[in-house]
């Protein structure tokens, strides 16, 4: 796991409650999760590339 | 029979319902039995239907993608919820799927017999019209809402970002802006150097106990709904990488 986000009510919710957030959470977790791989997969090929000196440094953009 | 009335009893849609008015509609219910995993009913199918969970769950999804057997949870329904007014009301095939996800017991009540019911007892017909205006209405603004908060979150996908943790303090941002009442909200990232994962971002609207802080690590791998009050979303290392 690259990470994880914790949501917590100050109330109890009710299943229905929980039932109508989980589509929403399922949702924005499936578009978060893509996004951190992605973020994450480019910062190791730059910081690869930079130790193998394919790149200065100073170029290097995250 | 006095069974099948009790069940229909504590439904929203028969609430205005007399006894013996249920009493008469029961008969028109036939009751169906699904084990978890079990199809209702497929996407696309054609069906006229209309049913009512009694017990256990089901949930509706739209595939996404036929091949790989993804689908997009639309709802999740429980006890007293009802599902295929579409097909029965629209007369148009199931726009979506349904699947128990625990042992249900349905009540399904196909569309002459309903229409015949409400002709005979319009004053029931009416309570029934409104509780399904209602409940579509309800289902309506939540998918609105839903919409709205994507809307955001592709602008937030739009930006440049210069880390993973900059990235989780802008979701969370954006997230708390569109829950109603009162969250905490925390973000976590793997350390790379041990198994541990660092707090990078936090949005606190009321004095917590600590207890989302203490996530244990197998814990993590499990997204979803911990107790009644925390949700986990969890973000999987996935494999290659697709071009944003």
């Amino acid at each position: 796991m690259f990470g994880y986000i914790t949501l917590t009510s100050a109330k109890e919710l009710s299943e229905n409650e929980k039932n109508n957030l989980t589509t929403i959470f399922d949702t924005v977790s499936f578009i978060v999760g893509s996004m951190v791989a992605n973020i994450n997969y480019w910062t190791d090929a730059i910081l690869s590339a930079i130790d193998k000196g394919l790149i200065d440094p100073k170029d290097a953009k995250p | 029979m006095k069974n099948e009335v009790k069940k229909l009893k504590g439904i929203g849609i028969f609430k205005n319902f007399s006894e013996s008015m249920l009493e008469e509609f029961a008969e028109f219910f036939s009751q169906t039995e699904y084990s978890s995993k079990d199809i209702v009913f497929k996407e696309e199918e054609s069906g006229d239907t209309l049913l009512v969970v009694i017990d256990g769950e089901i949930i509706i999804e739209k595939c996404l993608d036929k091949a790989k057997g993804e689908f997009k949870t639309l709802a999740i329904l429980g006890k007293g919820d009802f599902f295929g007014e579409m097909a029965v009301l629209g007369g148009q095939t199931r726009f979506a799927q349904a699947r128990a996800v625990k042992d249900s017991v349905l009540y399904a009540i196909n569309r002459p017999e309903l229409i015949n019911f409400i002709k005979k007892h319009p004053d029931a017909g009416v309570n029934v019209f409104t509780e399904i205006t209602r409940i579509t209405l309800d289902r309506l603004q939540h998918t609105s809402n839903e919409l709205t908060m994507l809307f955001d979150m592709s602008k937030l996908l739009m930006k440049e970002h210069k880390s993973a943790p900059v990235f989780i303090t802008q979701t969370i941002e954006e997230i708390s802006k569109h829950l109603k009442g009162s969250w905490n909200i925390n973000g976590y990232i793997k350390n790379r150097f041990d198994e541990s994962y660092d707090l990078v971002a936090s949005r606190e609207n009321f004095m917590g106990d600590m207890a989302d802080k203490n996530v244990k690590s197998d814990r993590v791998r499990r997204k979803g709904w911990m107790d009644n009050r925390t949700y986990l979303m969890a973000f999987p290392r996935k494999r290659g990488c697709s071009a944003i």
